[in-house]
């Protein structure tokens, strides 16, 4: 799998992970503060700000290479 | 609500006027560091943007009029379920690293000037390049409509007499002057001002609603009396809803023909590097403080329509000085913001626009005019195109979230031709055509059943039109590579 396979994909599970899919409307949102949901999403949301900063720091020269989703073997011929 | 007072009363109006003036020097001033009368100059500043003025001008144009009304409103209408903005402001970053190390490299290379020069250079099929020009232009109109639109609404709801007309056609007059001076120069530099004075607006605004209306006892306790519902977790069609709003806008934003084009214009790689890797982290200070604004005045300003509550920044900043009268003249701080954010973003769509029109439309049926016609029939454009946008701000009805995510579902259909042709030589040109062809009709159709009052829903399965065309799209891309190959 490529860089930009595995980089695509990391960041579409983060994505995923930001909507509170586990919180249900049975759920107790508790007496006071904000819902729990909602301090769920904001604290992935952030994590999800890391690792974008970090990947655009770390991985920026290799994304710029010359077709970096075709296999060797697509790129001699 | 108690109207008395305004936000744009004399002092106000003042401010704004001493403003305009200030955008207009600096336009001429991008004017007179013009070094050649050439497109290359004209729209893409010489690609010499450095750090300081390439992170400012992409803050300034990602975040709108939509941002200051769209989001507060929707806040106010959807409550917390509404923080997927914030998680799409940031998406945008994220595809911006999909493409954007390529494209830069290759921009360098080839010297591409719009979207859908690598389009042509990727794929050789001028009708493939064309439908990519039209979209964007499409989508940029939308965005320029959208964004008058807001600037008239807050002109009209933040002053005593003076009209929603009077508004747009003034800004536009503005934005359309500056812009013909010094085409991205002069864009880029207003959008330095433009950046700085929206970052302090939003912080401005925070500020006074943690401090001075204790906004964070609001959100906790108020909040929850008059609006209970907001507390509730999202259903399954609202989680999918936001899945799909954080794919459509995140991706669509980051394919933004001005976006791209600044993607040209920086001065070096690590220049845009760490512009991205700072602007990531900006919709926590804006995105998210506008949202704030939308859910304390759910609790001061109660029961607003659907059309009054895009204005909930404006009646906030009203209801702000009625409150704490001594905070008017500050307040004139939050109204540059508002200017800054619409007018930065209606400029570069504007560049845009007239850069797809002009380079990738009007140049290849008139080879052989010269660079200084080909600017000067750019700039004529730019006049004629904002006259026609600011007609349309004054009769179309939508709400301003609505238009927004009209030309985003657009937009992203062209993500698999970029993204694709950038990074592999598998697709070819039939297939990504025949893909970008039927997505967008797909998605055209839908919008189009929904505005003549079909009964579908508005988002099937809670999943954006858009996002179903791009699915067949990106499987018309698959199956007729793989029939090729």
């Amino acid at each position: 799998m490529t860089l930009l396979i595995k980089l695509f994909i990391s960041i579409l599970i983060l994505i995923v992970i930001t909507v509170p899919w586990f919180y249900t409307a049975e759920a107790n949102p508790g007496d006071e503060g904000l819902p729990n949901w909602f301090i769920y999403s904001l604290f992935m949301t952030v994590v999800f700000s890391l690792f974008v900063s970090f990947a655009i720091g770390r991985f920026w020269d290799q994304l710029e290479g010359e077709n970096i989703m075709d296999s060797d073997s697509d790129k001699k011929a | 609500m108690e109207k008395g007072i305004f936000i744009l009363d004399s002092t106000g109006i003042v401010v704004v006027i001493v403003y305009l003036i200030l955008l207009i020097i600096i336009g001429l001033a991008g004017r007179f560091a013009r070094k050649e009368n050439s497109l290359d100059d004209f729209y893409l500043g010489g690609r010499n943007l450095g750090i300081i003025v390439l992170l400012l001008t992409l803050y300034a144009t990602q975040y709108s009029g939509n941002t200051l009304f769209g989001f507060s409103g929707s806040a106010y209408r959807n409550g917390f379920w509404f923080l997927l903005s914030v998680t799409f402001m940031m998406a945008v970053i994220a595809g911006y690293l999909l493409f954007a190390p390529r494209l830069f490299y290759l921009s360098r290379q080839k010297r591409y000037l719009t979207t859908s020069d690598f389009i042509q250079d990727r794929y050789k099929f001028r009708p493939l390049s064309i439908l990519v020009s039209l979209i964007g232009i499409v989508a940029l109109c939308n965005f320029i409509l959208s964004n008058l639109k807001a600037i008239g609404l807050f002109v009209e709801s933040g002053s005593a007499n003076i009209s929603m007309a009077q508004g747009v056609i003034t800004f536009a007059f503005i934005v359309v002057l500056y812009e013909t001076l010094g085409g991205m120069r002069s864009v880029a530099w207003t959008d330095v001002l433009q950046g700085i004075v929206l970052f302090i607006g939003c912080l401005f605004i925070f500020g006074v609603i943690i401090f001075q209306l204790d906004g964070l006892h609001i959100l906790s306790v108020n909040l929850r009396e008059v609006r209970p519902e907001f507390w509730n977790p999202p259903t399954f069609d609202q989680k999918m809803s936001w899945l799909s709003s954080i794919l459509i806008v995140g991706f669509g934003i980051s394919l933004y023909p001005q976006a791209i084009q600044r993607i040209y214009a920086a001065k070096s790689k690590s220049v845009l590097k760490r512009s991205l890797q700072v602007m990531v982290f900006l919709p926590i200070v804006t995105t998210l403080f506008m949202l704030i604004v939308g859910w304390v005045g759910a609790v001061k300003i109660p029961n607003l329509g659907k059309e009054e509550s895009d204005t909930i920044t404006v009646q906030m900043l009203n209801f702000i000085i009625t409150e704490v009268p001594q905070l008017q003249v500050l307040l004139v701080v939050f109204v540059a913001a508002v200017f800054a954010a619409i007018m930065s973003t209606v400029d570069s769509s504007l560049l845009s626009i007239s850069s797809s029109i002009t380079k990738d439309i009007y140049a290849p049926l008139r080879p052989h005019s010269s660079q200084a016609e080909l600017t000067l029939f750019g700039k004529l454009l730019s006049w004629m195109l904002m006259a026609a946008m600011t007609v349309l701000a004054l009769i179309t009805q939508d709400t301003i979230w609505r238009l927004i995510e009209i030309k985003l579902e657009l937009l992203i259909q062209i993500a698999p031709a970029i993204l694709l042709g950038i990074h592999t030589k598998r697709v070819c040109a039939g297939p990504v055509f025949a893909g970008l062809i039927v997505g967008t009709a797909i998605t055209l159709l839908y919008v189009i059943a929904i505005k003549l009052g079909s009964d579908i829903p508005v988002r099937p399965f809670g999943i954006h039109a858009g996002l179903w065309g791009l699915i067949v799209n990106v499987a018309i891309i698959g199956l007729g590579s793989f029939i090729k190959k």
